[in-house]
């Protein structure tokens, strides 16, 4: 990754070295820092607000359950877990049954995850305030294109792989190494679309993109880089809408893993909590044994293990990231087509396609 | 439709299918454990972490299948061999049970989409 990361940085180096209206005026520049810093400091403001506000509800129920008073986490959030899984079961049956894919049902069936509300104290029990849904998909996903690789994980090495060869062709890396580069970027194409029916588009896409690439030379590096850019540009919706399907998927089992184990350790707590022996009498009022005081801490802290890890799964949806890519890689395609001018865009297409490469991969490591 | 044949398809019900039995078992399961029956309520518990398992194991499964069409068909001969195995472990677990005759019936409509692949 540093090695992409560091191969990136250089690309996009040489691209703005090439570029002297590239700079931006100081102004902007102040203007955008002061922006940025102004968000941070309000989402940290807003963070803090939560925590603090989740605290007091946290101290209110323990001082109740230390005077002896019923207490019940809620026990929901497995329910609601199963109906994302199932309703992602349900969209790739009537895919299969009744074809075409279709990417804003996709949208609909994972949408739910965020109304997963962890089981916690009642009052922490919230779902998440709707966000935006991804950005609506008009491109054509239909083409039967497949990645070379049979895990999330795999599918991140074979982009890695993808982006870093095509970022050394891009940025003139490769001047020096024509052959190299086009050995590799070939290997590279080939191993993110593997061809995989007999005959289709993806057989299609794969020969003309292995011409494409066969073609590269150093000299005319960016007439080149618009070719493959042009070739690999049909499939790659198709590619990034099913690896981000694939990521929903295992993301939706995940969360519906955390929400059964913290169904488990609500249940077992409520019925430990109630039990007589949680109880001893001080004078006349009954209050929490060292033992309820025990059971009621274990919970929680377990609780908060899997509803921390629940709550950033809901928050996370890696088709975004995917689709992100497929339109990075668009627009780098168009700007290619008029490199003279659209310098600045050049550059700034690029470097777009890779951040959103990188933010795929890490979403793709992070299942 | 005819990239894997329909085994996605067939991978995503039955997955359905065994979450809902796995949901059936931590009922009965916690029926057991209130009538106070701990022997039935373990085999019961047992019977739905290997149903569990089940679900994540198709999940893996229908993840290949996705990102992969072509490159699935070795994999799911493995899966349906795999989920055999592990019916009829489930099979074995519960069938001494008295109470499990709904969960039985689920097993063996799980059992029907499995061999149809």
């Amino acid at each position: 990754m540093r090695i992409l990361l560091f191969g990136m940085s250089a690309a996009v180096l040489t691209l703005v070295a090439g570029c002297s209206t590239l700079t931006a005026p100081d102004e902007v520049k102040a203007l955008k820092g002061a922006t940025t810093n102004f968000t941070s400091a309000l989402r940290a403001s807003e963070a803090a607000g939560q925590e603090s506000a989740e605290a007091e509800i946290r101290g209110r129920y323990r001082r109740d359950m230390l005077a002896g008073h019923s207490i019940a986490f809620d026990t929901n959030c497995y329910t609601r877990a199963a109906e994302v899984n199932d309703n992602l079961d349900a969209l790739i049956i009537q895919w299969r049954t009744r074809p075409p894919y279709d990417p804003a049902a996709s949208d609909r069936a994972y949408r739910t995850i965020r109304g997963i509300s962890p089981c916690d104290l009642p009052e922490l029990a919230t779902a998440l305030p709707e966000l935006p849904a991804p950005r609506p998909y008009t491109a054509d996903v239909s083409a039967v294109v497949s990645l070379d690789a049979d895990t999330l994980g795999g599918a991140a090495q074979n982009l890695e792989a993808y982006v870093e060869a095509l970022s050394d062709i891009a940025g003139g890396e490769t001047s020096g190494r024509a052959d190299a580069a086009r050995a590799e970027l070939f290997e590279a194409g080939r191993g993110l679309i593997g061809a995989l029916k007999i005959g289709g588009p993806a057989d299609l896409i794969l020969n003309v993109a292995e011409a494409a690439i066969g073609s590269i030379i150093a000299a005319r590096r960016n007439a080149h880089t618009r070719e493959f850019l042009d070739r690999m540009d049909p499939a790659m919706p198709a590619m990034m809408e099913r690896l981000g399907l694939a990521a929903r998927v295992v993301t939706a089992q995940a969360a519906y893993d955390r929400a059964q184990a913290a169904r488990y350790i609500a249940l077992h707590a409520n019925e430990a909590l109630r039990q007589p022996g949680m109880f001893v009498r001080r004078g006349r009022q009954r209050v929490a044994s060292p033992e309820r005081i025990r059971t009621y801490d274990d919970a929680v802290q377990r609780l908060e293990i899997e509803n921390n890890a629940l709550k950033s799964l809901r928050r996370s949806d890696p088709m975004v990231a995917a689709r992100a890519f497929a339109a990075a890689h668009h627009e780098l395609k168009e700007v290619f087509h008029n490199p003279r001018a659209h310098r600045a865009a050049l550059a700034a297409g690029l470097k777009e396609f890779q951040d959103s490469a990188v933010a795929l991969i890490t979403a793709l490591r992070a299942r | 439709m005819a990239e894997g044949g329909d085994a996605l398809e067939e991978l995503a019900r039955s997955r359905q299918v065994a979450r809902a039995a796995a949901e059936t078992l931590f009922t009965q399961q916690r029926e057991a454990e209130s009538r106070g029956d701990i022997r039935t309520a373990e085999k019961l518990s047992a019977a739905r972490s290997d149903a569990l398992s089940l679900v994540r194991s198709l999940t893996t499964k229908i993840q290949t299948g996705i990102i992969r069409p072509g490159g699935n068909v070795p994999s799911l001969k493995q899966a349906t061999e795999e989920l055999e195995e592990r019916i009829e472990r489930m099979n074995q677990t519960i069938a001494d049970l008295q109470d499990a005759r709904a969960v039985l019936s689920i097993l063996t409509s799980l059992v029907s989409i499995v061999s149809a692949f």
